[in-house]
C-alpha cells in the first residue's frame, strides 16, 4: 500500500481521496509556544482551522476546535462520524510545537480506538504524521486534523495499516 | 564517599536495611534529604524507583499516564493484582511498603507522590520539577522527554534520561547538566534551523548513535542495565563522587558492550543554547 500525500486508495476500485493537507496553505508565522510571535501564530492557527472547515471535504469530521481556557497548549476537538457518532478528544501541543506535530489523546472513531502512540489494540498514527510533518514549523493544528482525518478514513474503509487492530467489543451478557 | 571510619558509626545509627549501602561508602543522610522525580513508571522507571527507594532516597515523585496492562507484566515489580490500576500509584505503594514499616524509624521512611497524568502540556509539571533535586525520564516517547528537558534547563536541574532501541537490545543513557553537558534537544532537535552540516564529524557520528525510535519491544535484561546506570549516575550526582559521563551506550546485540562518550553541547541548541 502506498502511503503518501494526496493519494487515491484503491481496493480494486477507487474508494476515496482523503488527504486534504495539501489544500491548507502553509503557515507564515513560525513561533514556539509562549515565545515572541506566538499570539500571531495562534491567530493564524484559528484562521487555518476555519479554512479547513470551509473546504467541506469528506472526512473533515470536526465541527468545533476550542482552546482550553486555563491551558493554552490544550485544544478540544469535537465532531461527528459518518455514522453520526459524536467524536471528541483533546490534542496537546508539545513544547517543540510547531516543529513537531501535536498529538491526540485516545479517542473512539467507529469501531476503532485511535491513539497517537503505539499501543495494543489501538490505531497509532503519530509516527506516520510525524514523517509527513513540515519540520520548518509551517504545518499547524489544521494540517494535523487533516492528516488525522486521512487515517480515520483508512480505518473506516478497513485499509490495512501497520499496527491496525479492531477495538475489542465488550461481550454482551 | 564516606571515609572508612565514618561508615561503621553511620551504619550503627541507621536502620539495618541501609548498612550495606553505607559500607559501600554512600552517605544515606545526603540521600534522605533529596527528592527524585521519575517520569514514566514503565520498564525503566520501576527499576530506577526501586533502586533509589532501597538506597535511601528521601522522596519520590512518580508520574505516569498509563494503567498496568497484561503487556506490562514482562517488566519487574508489577503483578497480576495490579492490572487495571494506575502505574504511578501502584509503584509508589510498593516502594513505600519496602521502607515504611514499624521497625524503621520514621525519619528513614520514604515519602512518595504519584500522579496519573500526561506530562505534555501539563501545567503542574514545572512546579514538581522545581521541588525535585534530580529528574529521571524513563518514557517511551520523545515528546514527554523534550517537555522535561525544557523545564529542567530553565530550572537548572540535572536530568538523567534512559531509552532502549526498538529491538530492546540497545540502550542509551543521557545525563543532562544544564549548561555543562548536551541537553536532549542537542541530540534530537527536529528543527531544520540547525543543519547537520554545522556539526563536526564527531558530533555527526554521535547523533547517528542516538536512539530516537520509541521502544516497541521491551526486555527486562536491557531495561535493568539502563535503569541501573541511570540510578548510578544519580547516586554520583546526589552524593558528589565520581565522574559524570554525558552519554553512555549499551549494546547486548551479538556481544556485550558499554561505551561512554564525552559529547559536546550543540551550538545554537533551541533549548540550552542560551545558557
Amino acid at each position: 500500500m502506498e502511503d503518501s500525500f494526496n493519494i487515491k486508495f484503491t481496493r480494486g476500485e477507487i474508494v476515496g481521496q482523503w488527504d486534504w493537507t495539501f489544500e491548507i496553505p502553509l503557515f507564515k508565522t513560525i513561533a514556539r509556544i509562549g515565545k515572541s510571535g506566538w499570539d500571531r501564530r495562534l491567530k493564524e492557527e484559528i484562521e487555518k482551522i476555519e479554512y479547513l472547515k470551509k473546504l467541506k471535504k469528506e472526512n473533515i469530521f470536526f465541527t468545533k476546535v476550542e482552546q482550553d481556557s486555563q491551558n493554552p497548549r490544550i485544544f478540544y476537538v469535537e465532531g461527528t462520524s459518518e455514522e453520526n457518532e459524536i467524536v471528541n478528544f483533546l490534542i496537546r501541543l508539545p513544547i517543540q510545537y510547531p516543529f513537531v506535530p501535536p498529538y491526540a489523546e485516545e479517542f473512539y472513531y467507529g469501531k476503532y480506538t485511535f491513539y497517537s502512540y503505539a499501543d495494543s489494540g489501538k490505531v497509532a498514527c503519530l509516527n506516520q504524521i510525524n514523517n509527513r510533518w513540515n519540520k520548518e514549523g509551517r504545518h499547524g493544528i489544521a494540517h494535523f486534523l487533516a492528516m488525522l482525518g486521512y487515517y480515520m478514513a483508512l480505518a473506516r474503509y478497513n485499509v490495512d495499516l501497520k499496527s491496525f487492530r479492531k477495538r475489542p467489543r465488550k461481550k454482551s451478557k | 564517599m564516606l571515609p572508612l571510619d565514618a561508615r561503621n558509626q553511620l551504619a550503627v545509627e541507621s536502620p539495618e536495611m541501609f548498612s550495606r549501602i553505607i559500607f559501600a561508602g554512600i552517605d544515606i543522610r545526603q540521600l534522605l534529604s533529596k527528592t527524585a522525580l521519575i517520569g514514566g513508571a514503565g520498564g525503566l522507571g520501576v527499576i530506577v524507583g526501586e533502586i533509589l527507594a532501597r538506597s535511601g532516597i528521601g522522596k519520590l515523585i512518580i508520574i505516569d499516564r498509563d494503567i498496568v496492562e497484561e503487556a506490562n507484566l514482562n517488566r519487574l515489580i508489577y503483578t497480576r493484582e495490579d492490572q487495571g490500576k494506575p502505574k504511578a500509584h501502584c509503584l509508589s505503594k510498593k516502594l513505600e511498603s519496602i521502607r515504611n514499616v514499624e521497625n524503621i524509624d520514621p525519619r528513614f521512611h520514604l515519602k512518595t507522590e504519584a500522579y496519573q497524568e500526561d506530562v505534555v502540556a501539563w501545567m503542574e509539571l514545572e512546579e514538581l520539577i522545581k521541588r525535585s533535586n534530580i529528574i529521571f525520564t524513563c518514557f517511551d516517547n520523545e515528546a514527554a522527554r523534550i517537555e522535561f528537558n525544557a523545564y529542567t534547563i530553565s530550572l537548572n536541574k540535572p536530568l538523567i534520561d534512559g531509552g532502549t532501541s526498538e529491538n530492546a537490545l540497545r540502550g542509551t543513557i543521557i545525563t543532562v547538566l544544564p549548561g555543562k553537558t548536551p541537553c536532549l534537544e542537542c541530540y534530537w532537535s527536529n528543527q531544520t534551523l540547525i543543519s547537520v552540516d554545522d556539526l563536526n564529524s564527531d558530533e555527526k557520528e554521535l547523533q547517528s548513535l542516538i536512539l530516537k525510535v520509541p521502544c516497541g519491544a521491551s526486555l527486562a535484561t536491557m531495561m535493568n542495565i539502563v535503569a541501573s546506570i541511570q540510578s548510578e549516575q544519580a547516586l554520583k550526582l546526589l552524593c558528589g563522587y565520581g565522574e559524570i559521563v554525558p552519554l553512555i551506550r549499551v549494546s547486548l546485540e551479538e556481544s556485550i558492550s558499554v561505551m561512554g562518550a564525552h559529547s559536546k553541547r550543540r551550538p545554537g541548541c533551541p533549548a540550552c543554547g542560551g545558557l
